[in-house]
């Protein structure tokens, strides 16, 4: 009876839904030599590099992808992004601040660095508008995050739900 | 003679009485300039000078603008520069010495002024843009700032006091500084709660 109750409760728990997908990718900028970060890194995608190109504050000569990671936003749990698979050393976790309006969801976000809280934030993600964070110096250039929310989820409408 | 009513006054202050209203509101001045209280004297130079300057003012609700000021500056130089060479110190009019009086007051009262649009316009060049919905940014370790910039294609935050990250740590080939992760599993069976829409 109590597994019956324990499973009806957990089929309702709608905050492990997913509202969404966030894609957050760690980037090494620098202006002198990438290949310091490491020599078999590729280059972030083509879209990732228009975008690094218009930044107005964040510039760099030379860019090289360390990782990324795309996870669901769930409704209203912590989620936690882990760009680089093996290394903890640079963390993200995100949460959505309330339901998605329109194409915008407004996130709770943490960077982490050395297992330490480093910045708190409370973006307003839009699908196509990047959000980079300029973070910590490494190997004679930057370590850049760049977190872009890929899809939100429509919410049903209130007459399916009633149904 | 009474004392003239405030449009009488206002109209000596400016210069435009002429022949017997003049002659009348000059003996009245000289008589009892002494006996006005400074209200009384504000409220009869300000009113003149007010009217004055809002004429003078373009009609649309801007403020001020420095190109604007500084030609009012210069008019003003320049106009004393030509009463100076017209007239005789010794035959200046009492309208005249208490415009000259009061305006001290008015050219202070149009720096503040000026000073004051100049402070809730003015955005310092070296200051990015920061949107209010991304400016909510909280960083805990005192000696670590924080720089927000926004435009339609992106939202960027610069990070500035940051510990480097050792150059020997290979952090793409998995390498981890030594202590605890934070990360908590974010599966469904052993997420925790928080809150709730």
């Amino acid at each position: 009876m109590s597994l019956l109750s324990a499973q009806t409760s957990k089929s309702q728990d709608i905050g492990t839904d997913s509202v969404g997908e966030l894609k957050v990718s760690l980037i090494f900028g620098t202006d002198g030599d990438a290949d310091q970060a490491g020599k078999d890194l590729k280059q972030p995608s083509e879209i990732q590099l228009a975008a690094l190109k218009k930044l107005k504050t964040i510039r760099f000569a030379h860019y090289r992808l360390l990782g990324e990671d795309q996870q669901p936003i769930l409704r209203s749990y912590e989620n936690w992004a882990n760009p680089m698979k093996n290394s903890k050393e640079i963390l993200l976790s995100f949460q959505p601040r309330g339901k998605p309006i329109d194409d915008h969801l407004k996130m709770d976000l943490e960077f982490w660095q050395s297992h330490k809280k480093i910045m708190k934030s409370g973006p307003t993600l839009k699908k196509g508008k990047p959000l980079f964070i300029q973070g910590p110096a490494w190997r004679g250039g930057k370590i850049i995050i760049a977190v872009e929310l890929m899809s939100l989820v429509e919410e049903k409408s209130a007459k399916v739900d009633k149904n | 003679m009474n004392k003239p009513d405030e449009k009488t006054l206002s109209s000596w202050l400016e210069g435009k009485l002429e022949g017997e209203e003049l002659r009348k509101v000059d003996t009245w001045a000289e008589t009892h300039a002494g006996e006005l209280d400074e209200e009384f004297k504000c409220e009869i130079g300000w009113c003149a000078l007010n009217d004055e300057l809002m004429a003078s003012l373009p009609d649309s609700e801007e403020p001020p603008y420095p190109e604007f000021f500084n030609s009012k500056i210069q008019q003003a130089i320049s106009e004393d520069s030509q009463s100076e060479v017209v007239s005789e110190p010794s035959s200046t009019p009492l309208w005249q010495k208490i415009r000259l009086m009061i305006a001290p007051a008015a050219f202070a009262a149009l720096v503040a002024f000026y000073a004051g649009t100049q402070m809730q316009n003015e955005k310092p060049a070296d200051i990015p843009e920061v949107a209010s919905e991304q400016s909510s940014v909280y960083v805990p370790n005192s000696g670590i700032v924080a720089a927000v910039s926004e435009s339609n294609d992106a939202t960027e935050i610069i990070l500035r006091g940051l510990t480097p990250i050792s150059d020997e740590l290979d952090i793409a080939a998995g390498d981890t500084s030594p202590g605890h992760s934070p990360m908590m599993a974010n599966t469904p069976d052993e997420i925790n709660p928080d809150i709730f829409f």
